[in-house]
């Protein structure tokens, strides 16, 4: 499936200059919420976490470079290792303490943690522009001889960004710590039995969330032009879990459906705004019940009968 | 002045706790966490508003109508979203009781609007000591946070129901076994929930007001009080919340309003790392 | 496997005096017992005894509140599980846990690939080392199934197959990790006689090839059959220890198993 995923994106490429300034625009929404979506499907997917403060870490990424930009004139590229650096430390950080909480626990802290680094956000005047939050944010300065300024051009960085995110995690699927995950997922006794370190691989798929969340808050600043703390508020986050579970927890192509699914979709179709929070609550509540593949899990029997049953399958477990 | 802000802690403490109480009589009882508690306390602010205005009737009048009717939607929710997945992970707990959540604002905005709404208790007046004042309204929140207290801790030891909650709490397989019909105790934990947030839910708009977005914060206070007081058990639900209430009056006024709610969840994860399980914490095994 | 410097003079498994209080309650009582390598001991006692607790506290899965475990001489108490696979230690559970999404092959994989040393980069970036382990875990996983007869199932739904092969896959997972000592709760739960004898079977044949096997069972006849030696628990403390033949003989033993008949 995340093969699929790859390929869609490539012909995404190829068709976007005959596309429209709305549709490019609309499109480059998506795509930027497929990345902190696909961030929280790691975490909820594989490592069987729900993060509400995740849109902190996203919030921290977009802020930190941003503040280096406007306040001391660094360059995007400069700016943006260090505010990975620094979601990474504050992921490691906030993980190490939550490693040993269980269940409800591990939940509560992260919504705290979010809901601190909001309060900081919206509450340190001096420094983050308080809820007004931080305007006129350039796009990012040229480099190796690429421009970004332009629609189109804004729209195949953040294309690169999501298929580079998705290629590593991927990797990271397949490979032994991506396979810890998943018997981690399956059931967390056996797998700490048979010598999985709980902690040490929670940590880790914390970080890495952490890191391609910030990714996207990398990105959420030049995109939008401004960034206000309210951005980044636990409905973000719960956003963000909507669309890994109605796209199909568990995949990685799921919290891209899921993006495209209540970004693109509703957009297209006009939805009323107001009508999308209570198709997020409806959808959750639904899918939870009666669909827990969500819409992947819906589709992997259709590709069962297109591609033979040794197919689908084979794709199910490196998913 | 400290006399002062003491009271004003005592009181916001125990709006606080109120608010606190059903949710961890959920989670003692049933295990389930649920987010959308903030709603029910919402609904329950706007039941009673709606019933003085509809009939005329007076705020103590409208609320008992208006736990009754609360109580009935929690049991509602319990059966129609809750019931189904509580054998399942916690997750899908979580999941179906953030989807109420916004199901249950969504509906609050189409059905009142968004715009913030006074409640009239037609208490008026205040008691003065000396420097400290202190109005019979918010006085109220004490007595709400008393006769609670009262109330649930004379249902959970002397009625016979009690005893059944308490066994389901303690543990839910063993009551089953010795044949308590769990759902039944179950459903009648979310309608005690429910009533109680409804009393808090209307005490806060009171209080302060009544709109669609008001069960945000009421919900993460609750989070936090549970946490330090311990998930499950009700004297750390009234200990936690007057000392979060007390805390966030002193810091606020002291060192930073702003920053007063930084400091509250700091508390909350220091104490998380030294009692993992919150301070009275019921330990499940 | 690494060496551990271990003190050989020292019983290969040695519990001494482990207590584990649950609500007030004592349910492992001051519990002492040595295994020695090579040796099959079966665990048993009426229900209640604290035999599944003395499991978990052996593998790490609660703290004790006293006393402690060691192998060879090396201490395992306050250790995390993980760390206690990483010592020599497989373990099965109850009901046969498995991971039920995954394949068979899938599942004994995970064991065999836990505890291979391999940094993360390394295996993310997917080197040579890194492939290394997971071809060595196919193969570890390929061997393992072809000993415990569960070749043919190897790409079936863990989660579907009966309890019976659960059980057994939940033991090939256990040996998967190499291990040196295997604990096995209520191996012949669910199972019937032709099945036990089969399961019985491959206990042997696991103490023949080189690993130390402690058993919880019900099944008193079977653990008679097959154990070189058996500790009895009665409410938490350890009421005999030796032979099957001199368990059986041993009338606090008797008492024990007859009496909760006679309270019934």
């Amino acid at each position: 499936m995340s093969r699929t995923v790859l390929i869609g994106l490539l012909l995404l490429g190829l068709l976007a200059p005959a596309l429209s300034d709305y549709q490019i625009y609309l499109l480059t929404l998506t795509l930027l919420w497929s990345i902190l979506a696909l961030s929280m499907g790691l975490l909820l997917g594989y490592a069987g976490e729900i993060n509400f403060g995740q849109a902190a870490f996203v919030g921290i990424a977009a802020y930190v470079s941003t503040l280096l930009r406007l306040k001391l004139g660094w360059s995007f590229w400069a700016a943006a290792p260090v505010a990975l650096a620094v979601v990474v430390l504050c992921a490691a950080a906030v993980g190490s303490i939550t490693m040993r909480l269980r269940g409800p626990f591990f939940v509560l802290v992260m919504l705290a943690f979010g809901e601190i680094v909001r309060l900081i956000l919206a509450n340190w005047q001096e420094v983050t522009g308080g809820p007004v939050g931080l305007r006129q944010i350039t796009p990012p300065e040229p480099v190796l001889g690429l421009a970004f300024d332009t629609k189109l051009s804004f729209f195949y960085l953040v294309l690169v960004v999501l298929a580079l995110s998705t290629l590593a995690l991927i990797a990271l699927v397949r490979s032994r710590t991506g396979r810890m995950f998943v018997a981690m997922r399956e059931d967390e006794t056996l797998a700490e039995f048979v010598g999985v370190g709980l902690s040490r691989h929670k940590l880790i798929a914390l970080c890495i969330s952490a890191f391609i969340a910030g990714l996207g808050g990398l990105l959420m600043g030049p995109f939008l032009t401004v960034l206000a703390p309210n951005q980044f508020s636990i409905f973000a986050s719960v956003d963000m879990v909507v669309m890994v579970i109605v796209g199909g927890i568990g995949t990685l192509a799921g919290p891209l459906l899921g993006a495209i699914f209540l970004i693109y979709v509703p957009e297209l179709l006009s939805f009323a705004r107001e009508m999308r929070p209570i198709m997020m609550g409806v959808l959750l509540i639904v899918v939870t019940l009666f669909l827990p593949g969500g819409l992947i899990g819906g589709l992997l029997p259709l590709l069962r009968r297109l591609g033979g049953r040794g197919a689908a399958r084979k794709e199910a477990q490196h998913d | 002045m400290l006399a002062q802000q003491l009271i004003n802690g005592l009181v916001l403490g125990s709006i606080y706790a109120l608010s606190a109480l059903g949710f961890t009589l959920i989670f003692g009882v049933a295990r389930v966490v649920n987010f959308a508690y903030g709603e029910f306390l919402m609904l329950g602010a706007f039941l009673t508003l709606t019933t003085m205005t509809v009939t005329g009737v007076d705020f103590f009048i409208a609320l008992p109508l208006a736990m009754g009717m609360t109580a009935l939607l929690s049991v509602a929710a319990y059966l129609l979203a809750i019931r189904p997945v509580m054998r399942g992970t916690d997750l899908q707990a979580l999941l179906v009781t953030t989807g109420m959540l916004y199901v249950l604002r969504e509906v609050a905005i189409l059905i009142w609007g968004t715009a913030p709404r006074q409640m009239e208790t037609g208490l008026d007046g205040a008691l003065e000591f000396g420097d400290i004042l202190i109005t019979h309204q918010r006085l109220l929140a004490v007595a709400f946070l008393l006769i609670m207290v009262t109330g649930l801790y004379a249902l959970l030891y002397k009625a016979r129901i009690g005893r059944a909650l308490r066994a389901v709490a303690q543990n839910r397989f063993g009551a089953e076994t010795i044949g308590l019909n769990v759902d039944r105790v179950i459903s009648f934990a979310f309608a005690v929930s429910g009533a109680m947030a409804c009393v808090a839910g209307s005490l806060i708009g009171a209080l302060y007001a009544t709109e669609p977005s008001m069960g945000g914060s009421p919900l993460l206070k609750a989070f936090v009080i549970v946490i330090f007081g311990g998930l499950g058990s009700v004297p750390g639900a009234i200990v936690g919340g007057l000392v979060i209430g007390l805390t966030e009056t002193l810091v606020g006024a002291y060192i930073s309003n702003a920053f007063k709610d930084v400091f509250t969840f700091l508390i909350m994860l220091a104490v998380l790392l030294w009692r993992p399980t919150g301070l009275l914490g019921v330990r499940s095994t | 496997m690494t060496e551990r410097i271990t003190d050989k003079g020292a019983p290969f498994l040695e519990v001494q005096g482990l207590t584990r209080r649950f609500h007030g309650v004592v349910a492992v009582n001051e519990v002492s017992f040595q295994v020695q390598r090579g040796e099959i001991v079966g665990l048993i006692g009426p229900n209640g005894a604290g035999k599944t607790t003395t499991f978990n506290l052996i593998s790490g899965r609660f703290p004790s509140n006293a006393g402690s475990v060691r192998l060879q001489g090396q201490l395992l108490t306050g250790l995390r599980p993980d760390q206690i696979a990483a010592c020599g230690i497989a373990r099965t559970f109850q009901g046969a846990r498995v991971f039920p999404k995954l394949s068979v092959a899938a599942n004994v994989e995970v064991g065999a690939m836990a505890l291979q040393p391999l940094g993360l980069w390394a295996d993310w970036l997917g080197g040579a080392q890194a492939r290394a382990v997971q071809e060595q875990a196919r193969q570890r996983s390929q061997e393992v199934l072809a000993w415990t007869g569960l070749a043919e199932l190897a790409e079936e739904t863990a989660g579907s197959l009966s309890y019976a092969h659960q059980s057994l896959l939940g033991i090939a997972i256990a040996l998967a990790l190499k291990p040196q000592l295997l604990l096995l709760d209520e191996p012949f739960a669910g199972m019937n006689t032709t099945e036990t004898q089969r399961a019985a079977n491959m206990v042997r044949r696991i103490r023949d090839a080189g690993i130390t096997v402690v058993l919880v069972e019900h099944d008193v006849p079977s653990v008679m059959r097959i154990c070189d030696r058996i500790v009895v628990l009665d409410q938490g403390s350890k009421i005999a220890e030796g032979t099957p033949q001199e368990v059986r003989a041993h009338e606090r033993v008797i008492q024990a198993y007859l009496g909760v008949e006679d309270d019934a």
